[in-house]
Formats: structure tokens, sequence, C-alpha cells
């Protein structure tokens, strides 16, 4: 590197999926040089992902930590835990962090992840209200679970974390209510007809909606235990607990948007490189290439997440060795998996109406299913995909299930 | 997980782990396989099994049955301890006895009944199993009775029958050494997998192979010539085959001069039946059978592989295999090195290359001077040629009492859907006084006996078998016995001990019978249990090349008989001397009338890799791959008949129904029905009569017989899962 | 010691299912209970020409290189074996998520009635202490092999450069 920060560490902010995949990757493909890691969570990395799981009292404390046997040691030379960068230097390739120390690097990965957030959801005074994504989330939830049994929880938000959020709920025995501003619940994954069956369904076991609906308006209770939440169609209902899962957004507070060229995250070409120079991005702050749109966008998955910290990591052990990048990120369609008590939704692609698209489904008693063609030459080709399903016990009614891996690969064919 | 925890994971033999590998041969499929049978015991159970690397046939390979060995041992179905019937034939409800009850109770009921009525009322029955056949012989003998009958009355002899009418005994396939083979009727991929491997290799070295058979199978893809025949006509096939050799002056002159009878009314016979007239009854090409033809007789040596039962279930079967076996004699490729060779057995149906006294053991010799035996006079050719009783002719005697009636049935084994008609099989057998059945599970068929025996399975007892190539094992039980299981063999000698029967060598158990019989060879047990995996046989030899330059034929002649010199002696009665063509008995040109409500021709009988008769059926691991009955048709009949792929379907002949899954496939020509056999909740074999019998053997016409198919319309579905 | 890898000959493959059984003994899967088969036999019949043909294929997981199962797995509960290659599944982590189920092209992540995900693991706990997977070791046509990727490559390149005979 003729810049002069060759000395220098490669610096990575975050320790979740992407930037752990990228500490590995970097090691891997030889890369002997310092690494620094800067975290805002403790020294150990977990897995987002399984922390409703053990909110729900499904798996162990110990089990969110995915990477025990990794020995960190032996790839980080310095690991920089519950610290928050806020902001970075790209001319004197430096990250100032909240405690005044400024770390310089000679590639810096951006890897910082998401956090929760509920627009429009009104103050509730000194409570506050339940998220879920980090181990402290975590935590809160599972003792507010346990604390309470048969708590009555608020649902704020119909997105996949909601659900599975009202996952861990009900294998709390808590009383849960999902609110929604959309007439259906998984307003970008799931098509009407699907979300439709997925609502009954979940309303037969236990589940209350409360759909094309807002809060107007929270008071506490005098003992301040509860919580009466007012309800854009006049309802009033008491909660112990309320959970916000409308969204999350991107950990860059820290980076100048006039700089780098940004839209929801960071955009970055196929090797994770941002527009600056030396600095690269992973994970839910990456803006990278979303196969189904040609767009680029944040697609916040597990899966992305450690192919892009791959990517990042090979490009920029690359890099600083003087070769040329190989390893491309493909690019990636939207996909998802999750499992209410005994049922499955998994949809990748795009389900959406739209002129041309032909949209197939199939309704059994124990599944609902959509497919969404396009026509591509003479062929109709599959871009989008629902299976709803409920898997019973002797699992006899699965085969579409099983399917889901080749409808996934199908769509990415059409694309690859 | 630490070394020793991934060891006992992946089942690794050792001191650390605890797991020991014992020897055994696998007697699923019998005897031409008896793979060796590697076990996994650990704490006296078996954990796993795979094959033994020096087993001198298998190779280390099993097949799925075999693999499936465990659940076989440790089926839930085992029968435990010996039981007494309490409720009705057939209901299932025993109460358990001990061995000593049992026991007395058989000894003094079949001693009673010999007694009263005779001991040839007396029927000692074989089912599949081979390897106890000898000893329960010579106790029928001892017993008194003629009356020693085998499944194999279904199976197998009649295919022997057809060589010894031709050229007096049997004749294998020399494969390691001839230029071309010809399979009539043989699907390894199904019944033999492990022969496999040599098969390819050899195709790869450039062997000719010529495959006939009404399916295409994995070795009909590989063949240079493949007749797809309708069901049946194989004789006329091997007549077209006749012609061309003779027409063409392809045969062993020198041979079938000084060493055939009948040469000339053959000549006849194949004259009259060319390739073009052929093509037609067995619709296949005639130039295709011009090309097979030649180069079959200008390869030698040329060997035709044989089997068991697909050629002979026919009702002009022996005929049929008759006129292929007469080929092998035409061209000359008799008794020569890679042709058919003159290997008699040794033990167990087996050539081993050694001389036995096993034949001696089984006390033959005596029948001579018992009554007549069942089925003598219906088949008298059978009787003829074979020790054994025709168990096809047991409902009628039972039902008629001519010659003489019958009262006990004492079973090692016994699966009554075997027999055509089985319904009226069993019902007939119903009617005798005792019955009693030594079996691994309590089956369908064992529910109908008095007394039930639990008998051991192959790994938890002894028994000597041996191979073709002079190796041999005298197997060390693996585990205990399930249960109070006991070998057949102990039951036999426990039970000529209470009957009286005054044979001390039967009575002192295996290892002096296995002594007794090995005895000209040299062997010793003291020297077969050293070698519990096996061992070579050092006096054996390779049979020799044209013993019959010096030994002549064993047929009455000495000769080849293209004549056959027995089938004349019952010309009288209807049978042929020469191997001639005649039409299956119902087949859409010998039974036009009924083929108008009957257009397609049901063969019962293909095989499934997974299974082998129902002996695997029970088991869930093989049972998982097939999970329900059912029959192959092909796509064009499914369409006529508005049926699809996977969908139930109703299979009917004038004599029943059943209800099956369809399996649409191209691998069966249009207008067969190749239906999958012996399942209990639709047994293929009740679709034809007790007697649609082959007059020669008195084999079932499994193989072609009329039928037709329709949508099951929602029938049969809930009675189809069991 | 040379990596060796898993074979598969659809050329010798006749579809007999030892090797479907063989697998079902090696792992003790209970198949009426919560067992599922891991390796499976498809038959793929053709017609071309009139002439019928038929190809067996034994199938399992395939062990990827870039096992997109792995990458989906936010349990950590997929991990492959250093010493052979094999990717197996810690079905005491797996949460049942579907993840990788969704990212397998071939569809072969199945889950018990436990929910957890259960799948073949080449047997690497056989192959570790110089065994052949069970399915190898049964197979009678040699159709599946276990071999040294460099002998596997010397066959595949004898096979292509007999077309230049």
């Amino acid at each position: 590197m003729e810049n002069g920060f060759a000395d220098r560490p490669v610096v990575v902010l975050g320790f979740g999926a992407a930037a752990v995949s990228a500490i590995c990757s970097l090691r891997e493909c030889g890369y002997d040089g310092p690494l620094t890691v800067v975290t805002n969570a403790g020294p150990e990395p977990y897995s987002p992902v399984l922390t409703s799981y053990y909110a729900g009292g499904r798996i162990g404390k110990e089990q969110c930590f995915p990477w025990k046997d990794v020995d960190f040691s032996d790839l980080i030379d310095d690991l920089l835990f519950q610290q928050t960068p806020v902001s970075v230097d790209f001319a004197a390739h430096e990250v100032e962090l909240v405690d005044g120390r400024r770390v310089g690097y000679s590639k810096l990965l951006v890897a910082t992840g998401a956090h929760p957030v509920a627009p429009g959801f009104p103050e509730l005074g000194a409570y506050r209200p339940h998220a879920l994504r980090t181990m402290e989330d975590a935590d809160r939830l599972y003792e507010a679970l346990v604390r309470k049994p048969h708590a009555r929880v608020l649902v704020s938000g119909t997105s996949m974390v909601g659900l599975k959020v009202v996952e861990a709920c009900l294998d709390r025995k808590a009383d849960v209510t999902m609110l929604g501003r959309s007439p259906h619940i998984l307003r970008v994954s799931a098509h009407p007809v699907v979300a439709e069956r997925f609502e009954q369904l979940l309303e037969e076991r236990g589940v209350t909606f409360r759909l094309s609906q807002a809060v107007e308006r929270v008071e506490d209770e005098s003992d301040a235990s509860s919580y009466v939440v007012r309800f854009s169609n006049g309802d009033e209902e008491e909660f112990d607990e309320v959970v916000l899962a409308q969204g999350v957004k991107p950990n860059l507070e820290f980076m100048d948007s006039g700089s780098v060229e940004m839209g929801d995250g960071l955009v970055v070409d196929s090797f994770m490189r941002t527009s600056v120079p030396d600095v690269f991005a992973a994970g839910d702050v990456a803006q990278a290439l979303d196969l189904s749109s040609g767009k680029k966008r944040v697609i916040g998955l597990w899966q992305n997440a450690v192919q892009q910290g791959r990517c990042a990591g090979a490009a920029i052990a690359a890099e600083l060795a003087g070769r040329v990048p190989m390893r491309r990120y493909p690019g990636s369609i939207p996909s998802n998996t999750i499992y209410v008590q005994d049922v499955l939704f998994a949809s990748a692609g795009s389900v959406a109406e739209s002129e041309g698209r032909i949209i197939e489904t199939i309704t059994s008693p124990q599944s609902t299913s959509v497919f969404a063609y396009e026509r591509k030459g003479s062929k109709d080709q599959l871009v989008g995909f629902n299976v709803l399903a409920v898997v019973s016990p002797d699992f006899k009614n699965e085969s579409l299930v099983d399917d889901i891996g080749t409808y996934r690969r199908a769509i990415l064919n059409s694309y690859l | 997980m630490n070394d020793l925890e991934l060891k006992i994971k992946g089942k690794i033999p050792g001191p650390d782990t605890g797991i020991e590998v014992r020897k055994s041969v696998c007697a699923i499929c019998d005897p031409g396989t008896q793979c060796g049978l590697d076990l996994y015991v650990k704490d006296g159970k078996i954990i796993k099994v795979a094959g033994t690397k020096e087993a001198p046939h298998s190779h280390g390979t099993l097949c799925s049955k075999g693999a499936a060995t465990r659940q076989y041992v440790y089926s839930p179905e085992r029968i435990k301890t010996p039981l007494r019937r309490t409720g009705e034939r057939g209901s299932g409800e025993f109460e358990q006895i001990s061995w000593d009850e049992a026991l007395d109770e058989i000894a003094s009921k079949l001693n009673a009944i010999k007694k009263k009525f005779g001991s040839e009322s007396v029927m000692f029955f074989s089912g599949y199993a081979k390897w106890a056949r000898a000893y329960l012989m010579r106790f029928a003998m001892q017993f008194g009775s003629p009356n020693y009958l085998t499944e194999s009355s279904t199976c197998a002899t009649a295919m022997v029958m057809a060589q010894q009418l031709t050229y007096g005994a049997p004749a294998g396939p020399d494969f390691k050494n001839t230029n071309c083979v010809v399979y009539w009727s043989h699907n390894p991929s199904a019944t033999k997998s492990l022969n496999l491997k040599g098969i390819d290799k050899k195709i790869e070295s450039g062997v000719k192979v010529i495959v006939i058979d009404p399916r295409v199978t994995d070795l009909a893809q590989r063949a240079d010539v493949f007749l797809q025949l309708r069901p049946g006509t194989d004789g006329a096939l091997a007549l077209a085959f006749g012609h061309v050799i003779v027409e063409e002056g392809l045969y062993d002159k020198d041979f079938v001069a000084n060493w055939t009878r009948g040469f000339d009314e053959y000549k006849q016979l194949v004259a009259d039946m060319t390739p073009e007239k052929a093509a037609e009854i067995c619709c296949v090409s005639a130039a295709d059978i011009r090309a097979a033809a030649r180069m079959y007789a200008e390869a030698k040596p040329a060997c035709v592989h044989f089997s068991a039962a697909p050629v002979v279930h026919h009702t002009n079967g022996v005929q049929n295999y008759r006129a292929v076996f007469c080929l092998i004699a035409l061209t000359g490729n008799l008794d020569i090195a890679g042709g058919n060779r003159m290997n008699p057995p040794s033990l167990v149906h087996q050539p081993g290359g050694f001389p036995t006294r096993e034949r001696e053991f089984t006390c033959a010799s005596k029948l001579s001077e018992l009554p007549e035996r069942i089925g003598s006079r219906r088949f008298p050719v059978w009787t003829r040629l074979c020790n054994e009783a025709q168990a096809c002719d047991i409902p009628r005697q039972i039902e008629t009492g001519q010659p003489y009636p019958l009262k006990a049935f004492f079973a090692l084994g016994l699966n009554y859907r075997m027999f055509p008609g089985s319904q009226e099989f069993i019902d007939q057998l119903c009617k005798l006084d005792f019955i009693v059945d030594a079996d691994l599970f309590l089956t369908d068929s064992a529910k109908y006996a008095d007394i039930v025996l639990p008998a051991c399975s192959s790994v938890e007892r002894r028994e000597i078998r041996c191979w073709p190539m002079g190796y041999v094992q005298f197997t060390q039980p693996a585990i205990e016995p399930i249960g109070e299981a006991w070998s057949d063999v102990d039951i036999l000698s426990e039970l000529s001990k209470r009957l009286a029967l005054g044979d001390e060598l039967l009575e002192a158990g295996i290892e002096a019978c296995v002594e007794w019989m090995v005895e000209p060879s040299g062997l010793t047990v003291e020297e077969l249990d050293k070698h519990p995996e096996g061992m070579w046989v050092p006096s054996a030899k390779p049979p020799a090349e044209r013993k019959y330059l010096n030994n002549g034929f064993r047929t009455p002649s000495g000769k080849v008989e293209f004549v056959s010199s027995v089938l004349e002696e019952f010309e009288g009665e209807g049978l042929e001397a020469l191997p001639s063509y005649r039409e299956p008995a119902m087949s859409p040109i010998s039974r036009p009338d009924l083929a108008d409500e009957y257009p397609l021709v049901l063969n019962l009988g293909a095989r499934l890799p997974m299974f082998q008769h129902t002996r695997t059926f029970r088991l869930p691991w093989t049972r998982a791959l097939s999970p329900d009955p059912h029959a192959d048709i092909n796509p064009e009949d499914a369409a006529a008949a508005g049926i699809v792929d996977g969908a139930w379907m109703t299979i009917a002949t004038p004599k029943g129904k059943v209800v099956v899954r369809a399996h649409v496939t191209n691998l069966v020509r249009v207008g067969d029905v190749h239906m999958y056999h012996d399942w209990p909740q639709a047994n293929a074999n009740d679709l034809i009569d007790g007697d649609y019998l082959d007059p020669i053997s008195g084999f079932p016409g499994y193989r072609s017989s009329l039928c037709r198919i329709a949508p099951a319309n929602g029938e049969g579905k809930g009675a189809v899962d069991d | 010691m040379t990596r060796k890898t898993l074979c598969f000959d659809s050329k010798k493959c006749v579809g007999c299912y030892a090797c479907t059984v063989a697998c079902m003994d090696q792992n003790d899967i209970d198949i009426v209970g919560d067992g599922l088969m891991y390796r499976h036999i498809a038959h793929v019949e053709s017609k071309q020409a009139g002439e019928v043909r038929i190809v067996h294929i034994s199938m399992a997981c395939m062990h990827c290189d870039n096992a997109e199962c792995l990458d989906a797995c936010p349990a950590g509960a997929l991990r492959r074996d250093a010493d052979s290659g094999a990717v197996f599944v810690r079905r005491e982590l797996c949460i049942g998520c579907h993840a990788c189920a969704m990212a397998c092209p071939f569809g072969i992540p199945r889950f018990g009635r436990d929910g957890t995900m259960q799948k073949c693991d080449a047997c690497y706990a056989r192959t570790r202490f110089g065994y052949d997977p069970a399915c190898v070791e049964i197979c009678p046509t040699g159709a599946l092999s276990y071999e040294d990727v460099n002998e596997a490559t010397a066959v595949r390149l004898r096979r292509f450069s007999k077309s230049f005979a």
C-alpha cells in the first residue's frame, strides 16, 4: 500500500455475523497483520437471530453464542468491547471512539449491524418498551415474560421480528396481541392470501390481531405495572408489556453521509467496497445487490451477512497483499423462514402483484402457498414464493416445505 | 466429541469401543447368494451389519435386504416362545407354552396320526429357507413319510427338470471364461446385485451380451441384442434361435452327431419356427432374433444364464426352458469352459468342488420303499425326476382324500401365498387335524398352526455353506437366540428323540451331522471351527470339462435328448417328447374369448430389490422404500384406462381382483401388467386358479394369464393401508 | 493424509437401495419414529426414438464446497469437519428454523419430530479412522466410492480422454 497506512491494523467495527465471517475469512486468506475489533457488545459475539428463542425459553442463554468453538484470541489482536465509534476520518484513516480514543486503520470494515426503530409510536413516559435485537433486549424480555405468567403483551409491528416475539410470547404462555398499520401481517414478504391464512392459524393458536390500526396514546396505570393503550379505532386495552418490532435501521450514525455514498446503508460494490477507498461494509449496514430488482439495497439476513463478511475479508486480504480481489458477492434475493408453533412460513423473491405477473395459489387443508411467475422469453420464470404450512408431528404434508430450497434456487437461477 | 465418542458414533470395532465383528452368512435370499455378514456386536447385541470382505462371492458387499439384517433379527414380530393355538385357525390367538410341552405334544400327535392313518398322512414341508432341508428330508424319511415337500414346488425345480430332461443335470453358466452370455430372464439389479461388479467388468472387456426379458432392465440397456418378448413365449423364441442355427449350419455337428438323441425330429420342429413366425408370436423383430442366434452360436464358448422361476412359471414352462437348453447342446457349449458346465452340488444346492454325503444324508433312497408321494399321479414326470412331493397338489389330495387322506402338516416355515389360488390352499390346509410351523415371525401362515415354534435366524445358529470356488464356512452363532428361539436342526434333532425315530446321527446334533456329511472331502468340524469366517477347501477341484466323454449324460439314453425319452413315456397323457411351443393357457391368442374382457397379459412375480418374497416386508427400513403393493403398467395402457402414476387401480382376472398402486413406466411392454407378489392385502397369487399349472412340473403359470385394469375410484384404499 | 471425497458413478448404479439401508443401519434411523432417510434413490426414465433408458441416482447431502446451509445457519449447528470436509449438523444446537432448508438447492435438510434437522454427515466419524462411509462400504456395484481426490480426478480425466481415441 502506497498511502502510508499499511502498518496500521485492519479495523472491524461490529462483532456480529458479518464481522466474525470477515475476520475468519481475512485470516484464512492469509492476512497475518494486526486486527482490531470494536464492538458495542460484550467480548463474546452472539447471534441476534437466537435471542427470541432464548427469551421464549427454547434454548439457554449460552446457546446464543454460536462461535464458542472459535478461539478469537488467535485471530484478533485488539478487541475493544463495549465501545462505540462516533466518527470516521476517511482522510486520516482513523475511527474516533466514544471515549475519545482514535484508532487508525489500514482497511476499515463497517459491520455494525442495525437497531430497532419505532416511527410513530407515542412516548410511554417512564416505561421503556421492549425491543428484540441485543442480548440485553433478550434478557429484559426473558425476565418480563418469566416474571408475570400469562402477561398481556402488545407487539407493535408485523414483521419477521414481530412474529419471532409472538413465538417467544406463546412459548411463555403470554397473552399476545399483534398490532399493525397494514391490513395484513408481513406486508413486504407475504402475499395477502397467505398472510390472511397465517393470521387465521395464529388466531387459532391464541394470538389476537389489531390490523389496520395504530396506537394513539398510552397511559401508565396507577401502580405502573401495566399500561392502558388507546388504539386508533377508539378501543382501549390494558397490557403488561409492549414490544416494538416495527423495523430496524443500520447503525451508521457515526458515518458522514456527505463523504460516502449512502442510502439506507452504505452502498457497496461486489467486493463490499464503499465509495471511500479502504472502507468496506458488510451485513445489515451494507447496501448490496438485490438480484430481483437489480438495485442495491439492504437485505438484512444472516446468510447475506456471513457471505458478505467473507467477501469483504477476502477483498481486504487481497488488497493488502497487493492482489486483485477475486471472491465476488453475487447479490441475493430476499428470503425468510419463520416458525411460529407448528406453522412454518417461508418466502423468497417477491410475490407482489404487478403487471405481467402470474400468481398461482395452492391451498390444502394444511397449507397455503403462492408462486409468482414472470414471462421471460418463452418461459414462465419463478420470481417469488410463499409457502405456509402446518407441519404436523407425522410430517406427512411437508412436500412443499421440503422444496423451499429448490424454489429459492430456481428464482436465483433466473437472475444469475 | 473426543476420539472415543466419535469412534462409538462411527461404530468402529476395537477394544476401546467394545465393538466386536463376528462372521455369519445372510440367508434372507437363498442359496445362490449367501453373502458373508459382518456383525458388529456390542454387549451381545448387533449394532451394525456390513459385508464380509473375505467372502469369496460377495466381497464385502450386501444388498438392501441383507443391510436390513438388524431389523430382521430384532423384529418385534419375532416369535419368542413356543405357542399353542387357543383361537380359531388364522385368528392369531395363542398361549405361550414351554419347549417341553410343545415337543411332547407334537411327538404324541404325530405318532398317533401315524398309527391311525399311516406315516404318509403326515407332510413335512420346508418354506423358503434352504439350509435345513437335508435334515428335514432325512427326518421325513426316518418318520416314514414320502411327503417331504418344499416351496420349491413353485420355484426353481421346474428349471432343474427342464435340464434333467434334456441333459441329465443342471449346467450353470461359466461366466468367467465365456465370450458371449445370454441372460434368459435374469435381472440381477433386483435379485443378485452382488454379481453386478463382475458383470460390469466382463462387459467392459468386450463379452457379447444378449438379454431376453419382457422388461427393460439395467442389463438390457447394456446388451448387444435385447429381445423384449411377450411373456410366456420363450419357447418360440428359442426354437427360432434353433431354426437360424440349423439353417445356417452354425451348430456343432460332431457333438450333435455323437451326443444327442432326436436331432432329426428337432430339426423338423425348428424348421417350422422361422424367425418371422417367432417374431410374430414373441412381438420382437426377426432381424434381432437372427442377430442374437448368430451371435450366440458363433461366439463359442458362449453360455446361457438362466433363472429359477420366470421362464418356468408358465403353463408350458418346462418345454419353453427345454427349448432354450437344447440350444446349449446344439452349439456344443455343454460342459465346456465358458459354456454351461455341470458342477454337482456339495452342500445346500451349491457346488463347492468337493465331495460330500449330503444326498446320502437325506436318506432319499428310502423313497422307493415308501407309499406314493403327493402329486405323483398328476405330475408323474416331477415324481420321476425329483425327490420331493409336489405341494401344488396338496389341496386336491386333502379335498378328495385320494389316493390316501392327509392329516398333518409339519412345516419349517410356510407362506401359503406362494401357492396359486392361495386362499383355497390354506382353506384345504385348515381341514387337517394338526399343523405345526416353526418360523421367525408370527406370519399370516403361522397363525393357522396348532403349535408354533420360534426358529433362529442365520446369525443365531450354526450352519454350513459352500461356494463354487471351493470355499466353505461352518458359521458360529453371532448372538444368543432371540427369546427362546431354536435352530431348525435342533428342533428336528430333539423331536426325533421324542418320536423315537432311532436316528442316532440326527439325535447327536448339527456338529455330528456336518462331520458325517463332509467326511469324503477330508474336512473336519475341528478344522472348520478354526475358521469362523470360512476357509478354502484343500481338496476342492474345479469341475472337469466334458465329463460326458467318460460317463455320458444322466438321461435314459446317456445322450442329450432333443426328444426326451422320459416325456415320450407320457405321450399318451398329452405330454410331448419334443420341446414344442404352446401358447400360455390364458393368452390373448389362446383365449381370444377371454381377451375381450381381459385384454392385458398379467405377469406375477417381478422382483423389487428390497424384497425377497415377504421376507423383508415387515422391516421398516425396507418397507419404507416401497410401502404399498403396486404393479407396473405401460403409459399407453395407463392412459387408455384413465390411470395416472401412483394412483390406486384394480387388477381383475376371472378369478378375482386386487387393488394396488399403478406404477406407470416404459420399462414394461404395452399390454403387460407386472404385479409384485406376496402382498397380504393384495395377493397376486390369488388372481389365478390353483390348477393353472404346467402339466409336466405342476408349476403355476404365474407369469402369463389375462387381466384388466381400471381406476380404483377410492375402492380398497383404506383396506390397503395395513 | 490426502483428502478423500465421496464419488458417484451413475453408469454403475442399479438403484438397489443397499446404500439407503446401510445408511439407516449405520445411523440407527428409526424410520417409523423420528428418523428420516439420509440417502435416496431416483430412477430416471427416458424414451428417445423408441428406446427406453433408465438411470438410477443415489443421492444424499453433497457436502458442497460452498455449502450455503453452513452460511445460513444462525445457530452454529452446522459444521464442517476439518479432516474430511463433511458438513454435519449438531442437532443439540439446531433451533429448527429451516434457514438451511431455504439455502440448500437440493432439498437435503429434513426435520424430525423434535424439529431439528437431520442429514448425511458423510460418516465423518468413520472416515476419521480410515473406514469408508457405510453407503460406500456396502455398494455392490462400486457406483459409490470414497476416493482420494487425486485418484477421482484421474479417473474422470481417463474417462474424458477416451473421447480422443
